[in-house]
């Protein structure tokens, strides 16, 4: 399924099978198809093997971590990462941090921290850490995410454990200043402060690119985010016995983040919303759609509505659509007609008579799509008998075609069950399977035509402006660190809500 | 000016109703009833929200502010919605003043200056339609207002967008999509080849050009 190609031409003319099935897939394969693809871990713990300083763990689900500290020192500050890096590949990522026992001093934090953060050991004298501590209690040399104070055997020798980390990529949230810390000596003011019984949460923007960060259920601000790389969910307590509670999403959010996302790509839909419309694309795209389907009563209709009262504004090549897209119209018209109707015979005896050629090979994919698809009118009328007769004449030689054979088997199954439609392969008796059929053979005939190009003929262009537009985003986040959401059709319909969906 | 070769995205797949309901909301959106009918029948899809209750009357109303004819537009938007062009008071003048711009095509000055006193000289009570007016006003002083540095009031595509406007304006009360899917995906792929363009170079991504894609 991943790897469906775009239809292409075998020898005979006819139509490779899994090109056109790959549009026919039902909603739930789109999303199973669309969750492989996007697919991507989430945080969904506290790693306190990878901390400074000897967190307990209080939780078994390892969301909930107490510091015990050490009650000889003045500062027992330790941090600690999630599991995992926050994932890229999406609008927003949000995760919230509960404080749920107090501490003398609020060196809480919330933020997000590189990977590769080190644990340093720089032992030194006594004198020159008492210096030192007492010069950063009050300094602005103390680093945000920094460090824990232990008195080993010997008490005067103090150790450092710090975590370092690379300048601009870490931000962080401190609740004893309201400040925001980014790899900076210094913090920048930002909000307000927090400390016991509050709820921070702190998240990442990747569509503006920016930290923001929120406190009992309200938005703080924003700062903007300058680096690419993975980034770890981090909090840092103060104090012994300090204890935070972390949610990564198992329990609902205290701030709505659903509706900042709102707001976020009602931002971005306006933007493009202003910009500017090429004149009359819409139009073009839509009557290029009709012609290459053959929908020529639908083509008459809007000709005749557009020719009345609609003045383009602008010109457009009046050779904008090539004379191969209307090749044919009115038999392609025919065609489907007869096919959507279940009129398979018909359909055949005109295919014949009109474009011998796509018929002519009696076993190519054409005649194997209409063959199944007679087989099935015959199931969905209830004529077992003459269905399997039907096989005998001409299924059967179908059978000995390696990449047929599974196709065919799920067709002859049909007759296995008393229900058909409500079997595994009910799908079949489907009305989009004659769609599938119908868009088969406007294919092949449009394939006749000596003037086509080849594949190109084989899409019409909107569907071809939908491929560009896919992967053009997809390049485009590429371009962002593979950071933010990218354009799958069938979501970007689905999506809920009205504002945020293109529907 | 050639469009980016297909080869690049032609591996990409995407689902052939999702691409008939993008065409179906394209001619349920600019009002195209039958064709959008005809559409439906002969494919089978179905729309997912219901626009046809209003379809009808919409496409009057839009057919004729894009015909000129607004005055009969505003009476009919009126009867659709009652009270509606007084919230859209935007929309209302835009909509007067094309009626005013017909009076001045057709060279009706005394007309033009009557009507304007009565129906659009009221909003230069507001200061956001000061600057308007006068731009209308000054029209009456030209011999030919085709000429004139506000000739863009006159031109056809200033009247295709006001009449979307009111279209827009009139599905998004009914609680509908303002703008079709068609729209949003070809404004979509001209920003984002823009952005392309801006950080790979012209000749990667070039700016999306209708003629080069239809060509293509």
């Amino acid at each position: 399924m991943g790897n469906a190609q775009e239809i292409s031409a075998d020898e005979e003319g006819s139509v490779e099978l899994h090109g056109l099935a790959s549009w026919w897939r039902s909603g739930p394969e789109w999303d199973a198809a669309l969750a492989e693809v996007e697919a991507e871990d989430e945080p969904a713990q506290l790693n306190t093997a990878n901390s400074a300083g000897g967190f307990n763990l209080v939780s078994l689900d390892k969301l909930s971590v107490r510091y015990p500290g050490h009650p000889h020192h003045a500062y027992d500050v330790g941090a600690v990462q999630a599991d995992r890096p926050a994932p890229a590949r999406r609008l927003l990522y949000y995760f919230e941090m509960t404080v749920d026992h107090a501490g003398a001093k609020g060196l809480l934090a919330i933020g997000f921290t590189p990977p590769g953060v080190k644990m340093c050991r720089q032992p030194g004298s006594v004198a020159l850490h008492r210096e030192r501590a007492s010069e950063l209690e009050h300094s602005t040399v103390f680093q945000f995410f920094c460090f824990r104070l232990r008195q080993l055997e010997h008490p005067t020798v103090f150790q450092f454990f710090c975590l370092e980390f690379w300048e601009e990529n870490s931000c962080g949230y401190r609740g004893d200043d309201g400040m925001i810390y980014r790899g900076q000596e210094t913090g920048e003011s930002f909000g307000p402060t927090f400390a016991a019984g509050d709820t921070v949460g702190a998240g990442i923007n990747y569509a503006a690119q920016e930290f923001f960060f929120t406190k009992n259920g309200h938005l703080v601000g924003a700062v903007a985010k300058n680096a690419k790389g993975p980034l770890f969910p981090t909090v840092a307590v103060h104090s012994q016995n300090e204890q935070v509670t972390v949610n990564f999403g198992k329990h609902p959010f205290l701030f709505n983040i659903e509706a900042y996302a709102l707001e976020e790509r009602t931002k971005q839909l306006s933007a493009i919303e202003k910009s500017i419309l090429p004149v009359n694309v819409s139009h073009w795209i839509v009557r290029s759609y009709l012609l290459h389907y053959g929908y020529e009563d639908t083509l008459n209709s809007f000709d005749t509505a557009t020719g009345d009262s609609f003045q383009p504004a602008g010109v457009v090549q009046e050779n904008a659509i090539d004379l191969r897209d209307t090749y044919a119209l009115n038999h392609r018209k025919t065609l489907r007609q007869l096919i959507r109707a279940g009129e398979i015979d018909s359909a055949m005896e005109k295919l014949q008579q009109w474009y011998p050629q796509t018929v002519q090979n009696e076993t190519n994919t054409l005649c194997f799509l209409l063959r199944t698809q007679k087989f099935i009118e015959y199931i969905r009328i209830g004529e077992l008998e003459a269905a399997v007769k039907f096989a005998r004449a001409h299924l059967a030689k179908f059978f000995s075609i390696k990449s047929l054979g599974a196709l065919l088997q799920n067709c002859i199954a049909l007759l296995a069950y008393d229900q058909p439609a409500e079997s595994c392969v009910g799908y079949l008796l489907d009305v989009n399977q004659r769609e599938l059929v119908a868009d088969a053979v406007n294919v092949a005939v449009l394939l006749t035509n000596s003037a086509s190009n080849g594949r190109d003929g084989l899409s019409s262009r909107l569907e071809k402006l939908l491929r560009q537009l896919t992967t053009c985003c997809a390049v485009r986040r590429d371009l962002s660190g593979d950071q933010g959401e990218t354009f799958h059709l069938h979501q970007a319909l689905h999506s809920a809500g009205r504002r945020t969906s293109l529907a | 000016m050639m469009d980016i070769d297909p080869r690049v995205y032609e591996h990409i797949v995407v689902g052939e109703s999702d691409v008939a309901r993008i065409v179906l909301s394209y001619l349920v959106h600019s009002c195209f009833k039958e064709t959008a009918e005809s559409f439906m029948s002969c494919s089978g899809i179905k729309p997912t929200v219901d626009y046809l209750s209003n379809m009808e009357q919409r496409k009057s109303i839009f057919h004729f502010a894009l015909e000129g004819n607004s005055l009969k537009a505003v009476e009919l938007t009126e009867q659709l919605v009652p009270n509606f062009l007084e919230q859209n008071k935007d929309l209302h003048f835009d909509l007067l003043s094309l009626h005013f711009v017909e009076l001045v095509r057709c060279r009706k000055y005394t007309e033009a200056l009557e009507f304007a006193q009565k129906a659009l000289t009221p909003f230069g009570k507001i200061q956001r339609y000061v600057g308007k007016l006068e731009d209308l006003m000054a029209l009456l002083a030209y011999e030919e207002p085709e000429k004139s540095p506000m000739f863009h009031l006159l031109s056809p595509e200033h009247q295709q967008n006001v009449a979307e406007k009111l279209n827009q304006a009139i599905l998004a009360h009914a609680n509908l999509p303002s703008h079709s899917l068609m729209e949003k995906l070809v404004r979509q792929i001209s920003v984002v080849r823009q952005c392309l363009q801006q950080e790979l170079g012209k000749d990667s991504f070039p700016a999306f050009s209708l003629k080069s894609f239809l060509n293509n």
